[in-house]
């Protein structure tokens, strides 16, 4: 396409320039080409504003960074590329939970973990249903639950002990604030008698 | 991530297990238990001891059944073990072993599975390895230091019986490892070659694990041998092929039950001599442990093979 233009606004030279308007050129690349092909150039509308050109390679130094951030995203081919957890709020929850569980059963011994932080790698499943199951092996549907913190909250033996557990330190503390106040009691009467 | 603890839990999670197979039957040993209840996983400990303690059926000292009782569609946590290859699964009350699946939707000896949805819709399939079913199994849960088993090993596995373990191994090495599962049982050899029709990188050997001559032709060279024969003369056994095939610096791992060796020795004296047969044999023991818990009169030794320097 071509088209007459004026080299100046005010200026008439008395002759006009057949030019090919390159920028908005349709060539036989389709838009979406073009937008391809550019996703990739360094000549962007921002590259101006930059004070030295880019590097086409990455330094030495760089490329190590990445390849370990890379393998940061993953445990390794050793784990069959195990990815990184989403650490998301019911997935802290149930991991918070796996860790403390220890204080939830009393029938139950866990041996003390030796990392203080959540685990990095970790996938949420679920225990597949089998046909051959006998029937108190499956869970109906509608009582299937999404989290394990939602499992816990309706297992009625963990809630039966907790209560328990919760109850009895409640008696012990009102009994010890009890000899407490009696203490301080005694004590006052005491000082007051010797000032007396 | 510092070392997994697993074991306390673990014990925890598996306890009741055997009650709960042998009463329902598992394939060997039938209802060996006398311990009554299904013993599902809120056994306490002492029944779960006791259900240990109970007669058992079948030959092999009552290897039986004991499917976990975890419910269905339980939500579990599964996180990377300290072994290469090998996963736990957490749930509110207990732990389990996992593996990948190399066959999803396939199971061997009606294993529960667990699934996880992975990235772009893709489904990973896990399956419980239980530790009362697997010598290799209950070595992990009782903490050995050492599997040599991992992604893309080489395992010559002697005494592979129905393929139970051997599925677990296949799993661990995963496509590009490989399993030759070696099996003088016909009877048993048949349920090995259902296993490894459908996992490709198990090669089942139906042969005397005595005469390692008549399937060298196809046996490689391998990293790691593992033995569970249960014959007198294991560690002959195991000194054959590992001449045979073990490369050197190559590493074993041997089951070894005191009473097919020595009925009447202590287990301990048999552990010691089984041990120094192996020595002699430029199999260098590193490690020895009791299979208490899962097994009895039960210990795995893990080792290096370094052969006889040859003469300049």
């Amino acid at each position: 396409m071509s088209r007459k233009i004026q080299l100046s606004a005010e200026l008439d030279t008395g002759c006009s320039i057949e030019t090919y308007d390159v920028l908005s050129s349709k060539v036989d690349l389709g838009k979406n080409a073009t937008d391809k092909l550019m996703s990739k150039s360094v000549l962007n509308s921002n590259f101006i504003n930059k004070s030295e050109v880019p590097a086409y390679e990455l330094s030495k130094r760089q490329e190590k960074l990445h390849r370990r951030e890379e393998r940061g995203k993953t445990k390794g081919k050793e784990w069959f590329n195990m990815n990184l957890g989403e650490m998301t709020e019911e997935a802290k929850n149930d991991l918070l939970l796996i860790k403390m569980r220890g204080g939830l059963h009393k029938d139950r011994f866990y041996k003390h973990n030796d990392s203080d932080e959540l685990p990095k790698f970790f996938q949420m499943g679920k225990v597949i249903d089998d046909p051959v199951d006998f029937y108190s092996d499956r869970v109906p549907k509608k009582q299937q639950k999404r989290t394990i913190l939602e499992e816990l909250i309706e297992d009625a033996k963990v809630k039966k002990f907790a209560k328990k557990h919760y109850s009895a330190i409640q008696t012990r503390e009102e009994h010890r604030r009890k000899k407490l106040s009696q203490i301080f009691k005694n004590k006052k009467q005491s000082k007051n008698k010797i000032k007396k | 991530m510092g070392r997994p603890d697993f074991r306390g839990g673990s014990r925890g999670g598996f306890r009741g297990g055997r009650g709960g197979g042998g009463d329902r039957g598992g394939f060997r040993g039938g209802r060996g238990g006398g311990g009554g209840d299904r013993g599902g996983f809120n056994r306490t400990r002492g029944g779960g001891v006791g259900g240990r303690g109970a007669p058992r059926g079948g030959a092999r000292g009552g290897r039986g059944g004991a499917r976990g009782g975890m419910g269905a569609a339980k939500k579990v946590v599964v996180e990377p073990h300290r072994h290469a290859g090998v996963f736990v699964a957490r749930s509110k009350n207990d732990d389990l072993l996992l593996t990948r699946n190399l066959v999803p939707g396939d199971t061997v000896y009606n294993e529960k599975k667990i699934q996880v949805d992975g990235e772009n819709g893709e489904k990973i399939e896990y399956r419980v390895w239980n530790p009362f079913r697997s010598k290799l199994g209950a070595a992990i849960l009782g903490g050995v230091d050492q599997i040599h088993i991992k992604p893309g090993a080489k395992v010559l596995y002697l005494g592979a019986a129905s393929g139970t373990t051997v599925s677990h191994v296949s799993d661990i090495v995963g496509p590009e490892g490989l399993v030759y599962a070696v099996e003088f049982s016909h009877r048993s050899g048949r349920d090995l070659i259902n296993v490894a029709k459908k996992r490709t990188n198990i090669i089942p050997i139906i042969e005397d694990a005595r005469h390692p001559h008549k399937y060298r032709m196809l046996v490689g060279m391998v990293d790691v041998v593992f033995a569970d024969v249960a014959q007198p003369d294991q560690a002959r056994i195991v000194a054959l092929n590992s001449h045979n095939f073990l490369k050197n610096g190559g590493h074993f791992v041997i089951s070894i039950k005191a009473s097919c060796i020595d009925s009447t020795a202590t287990p301990e004296a048999v552990f010691a001599s089984e041990v120094k047969k192996l020595q002699s044999e430029k199999l260098k023991p590193k490690e020895q442990l009791t299979l208490e818990p899962y097994e009895r009169d039960h210990a795995v030794v893990v080792g290096v093979y370094r052969p006889i320097k040859q003469a300049a």
